[in-house]
């Protein structure tokens, strides 16, 4: 039993809360006694996966030896670098609402324990939730590999994982602090959400530019750097050593480990210090400033209108959910970056990119909207309260979810009807279809939830976001093959519909939904 | 005021519950209430956490579906008609829920909207409301800046600003300062005068027993007892006892039937 007070007993009390959450956690839509806990899901997802897919690639590369070549120990780097962003991601988020998510926060710093204890608590648990992801994606891997296929150093990734977490932590605080002391409180959950956007993405698209600007003809973007591997014996001294710490070498992987722990250490004393002041700065920030708007009334407007005027005021009034929204568009980028590499310079397909890159975009833009507007309804008592049937109120969301991606759309086809006519038409007709569906499946398939869980809004729902992507894709392969002239383009057209129409749900059905959430 | 004078001349009651039943997964949580509210009548549903007090009236005002029973409002059938009968109704909840990127007055703008009231009248009124309630000085200030209390004052404006028949108030004074509480208890006995119907839950039996016409007292999700305060004590059989007796003492029996 732990000392009360003590990080191993605050540990402790954070593992309860966590676990219990979790266990908590039940696939949205569904009556909540029939559902199996999350956790449980995903041990049944992760041990499938180890025998189907790890213990093959085990006895596979049973009598393969495993050594650190220049090639391997690039493509590790990459992946641990890659890994590091987006475990870089998701710390930052964290680390900057331990500061503002107020939970038990006010409990716990208003008690005699020492703030730098608390910050500890917090900052192990924000290591433990990235690491946990990747964990569980090399474990069917790593584990089979050491057990069946007789390479039991590989295990050393799992700790290679958790120092990387580890340190990802510590970078997402100084991030968090730096913002906090230079732009203060008030912003910084904002632009930590955009840095952290940025730094999910940032690997991709940070590999997509050898592609765009070495242009040769012979050989397609990245042979000429492996062939410069190749040649060689070894890579530069510090960039072997993850390499080698992955693939068990005793001393790098005591390195890796050691310098991990020392940085978290390090920069969770640092943080520690002052935790205390911080939070209390954070807690202020969003109720400190007077935000003044219009003083006289404009009463009379129909439902409609009202509700429209109410949901576009919200949107454009909260500048972290706008740039939470565009980010979520941000990441197509690299996506389309990988398409336009791949197709390279044939200017025959760029009509057909462009008509399907517009309908994905409207896609993805309304799924966001319709998400706040539906499913994040701020007052819903007050909705359904009113002597109003809930029919008109979605007419009106509905119409603000299109609104925002036909005004970013629709200009950018105009502009582009200037090139091809043909491409522009077909393009802003698929914008307005993938909105539209967008909408629809966001509306059918409603969970209600709060504006502040957007960022976890793709977990929450992730049914419907599936679906609303499967649709925006097929409508965007519609689209872009219909351009091209290839007669396959009903293919993903039935694809669209059909989802649709399994997607589909009856007025009842979906204020039952509302109601049981 | 039509429809009111027009339910008054049919003889219809601003609020008749009968046999009223919600059950949760087996767990009756409001249990065959029957209740009736009278014209101009102030009534304070009283009882301990998780009688359901709150649950009844969610399911009046719309927001929760009855497993059995029947609710009246001014004599409209709320299941069959909730449009009409949430016409009537005004709902104000326990926790403010409030938009916070909207100002109050953009607030009472919307609310206004959902139940249609004419331009110059919801001018009006909310400009009477935001001033009995001193939140005019606030009206352009976004409704995330405001305190809890200002919250609850924004929500109450918002619940009235309609002028409903029937008001339903889920603890309508939690987090209001002593002048602001000594105002909406005004202002809910003016309304009780003026023929307009209140029922209101809350857990300060203080305000029951200054403000209400009668009480009802509710545990285990049935209603236990209802009348006056002398009736109350009569049945208690506690003499000049407080209303904090006669409650303790009511809802400690089994059942009365």
């Amino acid at each position: 039993m732990a000392q009360p007070g003590s990080i191993l007993w605050f540990l402790q009390h954070e593992i309860r809360v966590t676990w219990r959450t979790w266990m908590q956690r039940r696939p949205a839509g569904k009556k909540r006694r029939r559902n199996v806990p999350a956790p449980l899901i995903a041990v049944a997802v992760i041990l499938a996966a180890t025998l189907f897919v790890g213990v093959p690639i085990a006895l596979e590369l049973r009598d393969v030896e495993i050594a650190a070549t220049p090639v391997l120990a690039f493509l590790i780097d990459a992946g641990l670098v890659l890994i590091f962003t987006l475990m870089l991601s998701q710390t930052l988020v964290m680390a900057v609402d331990a500061f503002y998510d107020r939970g038990d926060l006010d409990l716990l710093l208003s008690s005699p324990v020492p703030p730098r204890r608390i910050l500890t608590v917090r900052a192990l648990a924000m290591a433990v939730n990235p690491a946990l992801l990747f964990w569980a994606i090399s474990a069917p891997i790593a584990l089979p590999m050491a057990i069946v296929g007789g390479h039991p150093n590989v295990l050393a990734v799992l700790v290679v994982i958790g120092a990387l977490a580890l340190i990802a932590t510590a970078v997402g605080l100084v991030i968090a602090i730096s913002l906090f002391s230079s732009i203060g409180p008030r912003r910084t959950r904002t632009v930590a959400q955009v840095i952290a956007a940025v730094a999910g993405a940032a690997f991709v698209l940070a590999a997509q530019i050898p592609g765009l600007i070495i242009r040769d003809e012979d050989n397609p973007p990245g042979v000429g750097m492996f062939s410069w591997l190749l040649d060689r014996d070894s890579l530069p001294g510090p960039a072997m050593w993850p390499a080698e710490a992955v693939l068990g070498a005793p001393l790098p992987l005591l390195g890796v480990s050691a310098f991990a722990v020392a940085v978290f250490a390090l920069i969770a004393a640092w943080v520690g210090r002052r935790f205390a002041s911080d939070a209390a700065a954070a807690s202020g920030a969003d109720t400190a400033r007077r935000r003044r708007g219009r003083e006289d009334a404009r009463f009379g407007g129909s439902i409609f209108r009202a509700t429209l005027a109410k949901e576009m005021r919200m949107l454009f009034r909260d500048p972290g959910l706008i740039s939470q929204v565009l980010l979520r568009v941000f990441y197509l980028v690299p996506l389309a970056l990988i398409i336009l590499t791949d197709t390279g310079d044939s200017a025959d397909f760029m009509p057909a990119l462009v008509a399907g890159a517009a309908s994905l975009l409207a896609g993805q833009l309304a799924g966001s909207v319709a998400w706040i507007a539906i499913s994040a309804e701020d007052a819903p008592q007050l909705l359904a309260s009113a002597p109003v049937k809930m029919r008109a109120f979605w007419r009106a969301k509905l119409a603000a979810s299109l609104i925002v991606p036909i005004v970013l759309v629709l200009p950018l086809m105009v502009a582009f009807a200037f090139v091809d006519v043909t491409g522009a038409a077909v393009g802003a007709l698929a914008a307005v279809a993938s909105a539209w569906s967008a909408t629809m499946i966001n509306l059918w398939l409603q969970k209600p939830s709060k504006r502040s869980d957007y960022r976890r809004s793709w977990a929450s729902t992730l049914g419907a976001n599936l679906l609303e992507l499967l649709t925006s894709m097929a409508i965007a392969a519609t689209a872009g093959m219909a351009v091209a002239g290839l007669g396959a383009a009903w293919i993903p057209a039935v694809v669209a519909v059909s989802v649709l129409v399994l997607a589909r749900r009856s007025e009842d059905a979906i204020l039952e939904r509302m109601s049981a959430a | 005021m039509d429809q009111l004078a027009d339910s008054r001349q049919r003889g219809a009651q601003p609020l008749e519950l009968r046999g009223l039943t919600k059950v949760y997964v087996e767990h009756p949580v409001v249990h065959d209430l029957d209740l009736t509210i009278r014209p101009g009548e102030l009534y304070a549903l009283l009882g301990p956490n998780g009688a359901g007090k709150t649950t009844t009236m969610r399911m009046v005002a719309g927001l929760l579906e009855p497993t059995e029973g029947a609710i009246r409002v001014f004599g409209v059938d709320a299941r069959a008609e909730p449009q009409r009968a949430k016409q009537m109704i005004a709902w104000l909840p326990d926790e403010p829920l409030l938009y916070d990127k909207l100002t109050v007055l953009e607030y009472l703008e919307f609310v206004a909207a959902l139940w249609s009231v004419p331009p110059d009248l919801a001018a009006e009124r909310a400009e009477d409301l935001l001033k009995g309630l001193e939140l005019w000085d606030n009206r352009g200030d976004r409704c995330e800046t405001f305190s809890r209390g200002m919250k609850q004052k924004a929500v109450l404006a918002g619940a009235l600003i309609h002028d409903p028949q029937l008001t339903l108030l889920d603890e309508p004074l939690t987090g209001l300062d002593a002048s602001i509480a000594r105002h909406v208890k005004d202002m809910l006995q003016e309304r009780a005068r003026a023929g307009y119907s209140v029922i209101l839950t809350t857990h300060i039996l203080e305000v029951a027993e200054r403000l209400a016409d009668r009480i009802g007292i509710i545990a285990n999700g049935k209603l236990m007892a209802e009348g006056t305060l002398d009736e109350l004590r009569d049945r208690a059989g506690a003499g000049q006892s407080s209303l904090e007796d006669v409650f303790l003492q009511l809802v400690s029996e089994p059942s009365i039937p």
